[in-house]
């Protein structure tokens, strides 16, 4: 393991052993074991189908991982009951490529929802409660922290795709999480746009303290953005360690001998 | 191998496909036998020879072959025993015909599982399945012509003369019951050109054939206009039983979904229980029509509306289940994904993730199944549910078919107007 701080519980996230074979007998992934040190901004890299989103589902458990396990914050949470996962969940964010908004809702009650882990389960799950104030309040916070704070009452669907995503990271925001899991999350935005996305994320990571672990598809982000990288190949991690440790020939690893590097400016 | 090798799948599942694709090879094969004999040989062939046979001149070998047999079509019945005994031997030769071959039973087993992943396999796939598509097609022409058979279709009885005259008959009589159509405009009225028109038919027949048959004559007397306003009264009991069936089943069916949806059902065995249970029911009410449900709570409740709002209800509230949950099934995955990860509860996701998004297609299959409901509601008086067809099977009863004609244009009319509406409500809607 190439980065190891001193001692067991500055790693936020231990992933051991990680095996996912979907139900149509694909094995997305044959085995990881990696840690997230606190703090870290850790991008994950790999070739399209190398199991790269199948890791993040699996780590909050939208997908049920086959094997192995995931230590969060101290806690297994490989086998806990839905109760506590849900607890477990409220500390981990989730951004997604393709944002995953309610496109028929208004900006202010998608980054809402994202309160929805602490709705009190009085009646029916706490559906029919009004948001409290100090929500909504937060909520326009949120907002403004992402930078579209006029945005809040026009409907989801009406949003470019860099603004979706900037209410996706409100949202997550509104959990206060601990750990941040973001799935390629600037991979259907145009460059500058990205660089601006991935600018809060990295407010996010610095400002206040939530580590991120993301999906990444452009080096240059990586190098850019990340404190430590892991690579996936067929499931399998191939590399471990500093964005700076990536050489020519760890490229070539990781992409296959043809591939060659694109920026993005 | 009959499930295509190339396609991943994990083990237990293809053999579970590999099983379910003989037990339908064989019974295919036993379909094809049971057609060969009883349709092919005793409803085709044989009453084919038994014509030739007893026909003017007879033929001698005709008359042979069915002497020897001693068949009579008239008498003829298939016995059972024969029955099960080709469907023995048809479930024999599909299992034999299983093992060897990749047959139309292990595609049809296995038609949900064909993704590939690259292009190559997919014309394997192609090349997999041939005896599979030779199967299919001569499936569809055995069943057109087993169809054919049952259902004696018979052109020559389409144009016989008797039948013509009754239908044309009958038609007069209800045409006469359109407000308007008998009243006279100056000396003649729409009545009368109607049934002029049909007499240039009666004439054309008279002069090619040597069967004469008399014109027609029949003489129109209008339903006066204190019979149709009896008959609105009860039109509007028909309309107002169809909105309360739709009313009520709402709120019903809107639970109920998203227990019988494949997508939110799939995360625990107590949940897929439900699904399973609420499928059932739905498909057994909704497999008996609303008529039935009506002749049941008429012998229950007694005659009446209510009767009839109840029968209505039963079967909306299965189809409205049965329509929002395919919705339900529909929803992008996206957005509950996102939920859940939030560590938001299961109802809350529900509510919402997937609410949202259905909520236009729920209101446009209300408004859809509102103006079914007003149709049916129309026919379910007929066996005792209220409203108009309560007076339209008692005037069909006593052959007063200018009366029924006169009741039929009305529900023709709401019947149009439902129409329209919804589908400019659910124009709006979109
Ligand atoms: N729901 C699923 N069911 C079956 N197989 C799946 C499913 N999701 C992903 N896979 C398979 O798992 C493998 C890994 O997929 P995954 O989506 O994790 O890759 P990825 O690295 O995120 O790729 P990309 O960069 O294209 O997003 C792929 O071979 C894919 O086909
Ligand atoms: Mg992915």
């Amino acid at each position: 393991m190439t980065f190891q701080p001193a001692r067991d519980y500055e790693f936020i996230l231990q992933v051991k052993d990680l095996v996912k074979t979907y139900p149509n007998g694909t094995k997305a992934l044959k085995g990881v074991s990696f840690n997230v040190p606190k703090g870290a901004f850790l991008a994950v890299i790999g070739l399209s189908g190398s199991g790269k989103s199948t890791l993040l589902r699996c780590i909050n458990r939208i997908h049920e991982p086959t094997s192995g396990s995931m230590i969060f914050e101290g806690r297994d949470i490989t086998h806990v009951k839905e109760q506590q996962l849900r607890e477990a969940r409220t500390k981990i964010g989730m951004v997604f490529q393709h944002f995953n908004l309610v496109n028929r809702r208004n900006v202010l009650n998608n980054v809402l929802t994202g309160r929805l882990g602490r709705l009190e389960n009085k009646f029916l799950g706490g559906i029919f409660q009004k948001w409290p104030e100090k929500w909504i309040e937060e909520a326009y916070q949120a907002l403004r922290i992402v930078g579209i704070e006029d945005k809040a009452l026009i409907r989801a669907d009406g949003l470019s795709g860099g603004q979706k995503q900037r209410v996706a990271i409100a949202r997550t925001l509104m959990q206060h999480p601990d750990l941040l899991l973001a799935d390629e999350p600037v991979a259907s935005l145009d460059p500058s746009t990205s660089y601006s996305v991935m600018n809060y994320l990295r407010d996010l990571n610095q400002k206040h303290n939530i580590t991120v672990v993301c999906n990444l598809h452009f080096l240059s982000l990586v190098r850019d953005y990340s404190t430590h990288v892991i690579a996936l190949k067929n499931g399998e991690l191939v590399f471990e360690g500093k964005p700076t440790d990536i050489t020519e020939k760890w490229f070539k690893d990781i992409y296959g001998s043809d591939a060659r590097e694109v920026e993005i400016h | 191998m009959r499930f295509p090798f190339f396609v991943p799948v994990v083990e237990s599942e293809r053999r579970k496909r590999q099983i379910a694709g003989v037990i339908i090879e064989m019974f295919i094969w036993g379909y094809f036998l049971i057609f060969l004999s009883k349709i092919l040989v005793f409803s085709i062939i044989l009453p084919g020879i038994e014509y030739l046979a007893y026909n003017d001149p007879p033929n001698n070998t005709a008359l042979n072959i069915i002497e020897t047999l001693n068949f009579d079509s008239r008498y003829f019945e298939f016995p059972w025993l024969w029955f099960f005994n080709i469907m023995g031997i048809g479930a024999v030769i599909g299992f034999i015909i299983s093992i060897k071959c990749k047959g139309f039973g292990s595609w049809i087993a296995s038609i949900s599982k064909l993704q590939v992943n690259n292009p190559e396999d997919s014309l394997k796939l192609h090349n997999h399945w041939k005896f599979a598509r030779i199967e299919a097609v001569i499936l569809v022409i055995v069943t057109v012509i087993t169809g054919w058979v049952l259902t004696n279709v018979s052109i020559a009885k389409v144009f016989q003369i008797d039948g013509l005259l009754g239908a044309g008959r009958l038609s007069l009589q209800l045409a006469c019951g359109i407000p308007g159509v008998g009243e006279n405009i100056g000396s003649s009225s729409l009545y009368d050109a109607m049934q002029w028109f049909l007499n240039l038919f009666v004439k054309l027949h008279n002069a090619v054939f040597s069967n004469h048959v008399d014109l027609f004559s029949v003489s129109c007397q209008p339903n006066d206009l204190s019979y149709f306003s009896k008959a609105i009264g009860k039109l509007a009991e028909s309309i107002y039983l169809a909105f309360i069936a739709t009313f009520f089943s709402v709120p019903i069916a809107f639970v109920l979904s998203f227990f019988a949806s494949r997508n939110l059902t799939r995360h625990s065995r107590a949940m897929r229980l439900v699904y399973v249970l609420i499928r059932s029911y739905m498909n057994i009410t909704r497999s008996i029509e609303p008529l039935i449900w009506a002749i049941l709570f008429s012998v229950w409740i007694g005659i009446g509306p209510f009767a009839g709002s109840l029968a209505l209800m039963i079967h909306s509230v299965s189809s409205l289940v049965k329509q929002y949950s395919e919705a339900v099934e529909g929803v992008e995955e996206g957005p509950i994904e996102a939920l859940q990860a939030t560590g938001a509860n299961r109802i809350a996701v529900v509510w919402y993730a997937v609410v949202p998004q259905v909520i236009l297609p729920f209101l446009a299959f209300t408004i859809y199944r509102w103006d079914i409901n007003v149709r049916m509601a129309t026919v379910i008086g007929l066996v005792g549910g209220g409203g108009i067809g309560s007076i339209l099977i008692q005037e069909q009863m006593l052959a007063r078919w200018t009366q029924v004609g006169s009741l039929a244009f009305l529900i023709f009319l709401v019947v149009w107007c439902m129409d329209f509406l919804s589908a400019r409500i659910r124009e709006a809607i979109q």
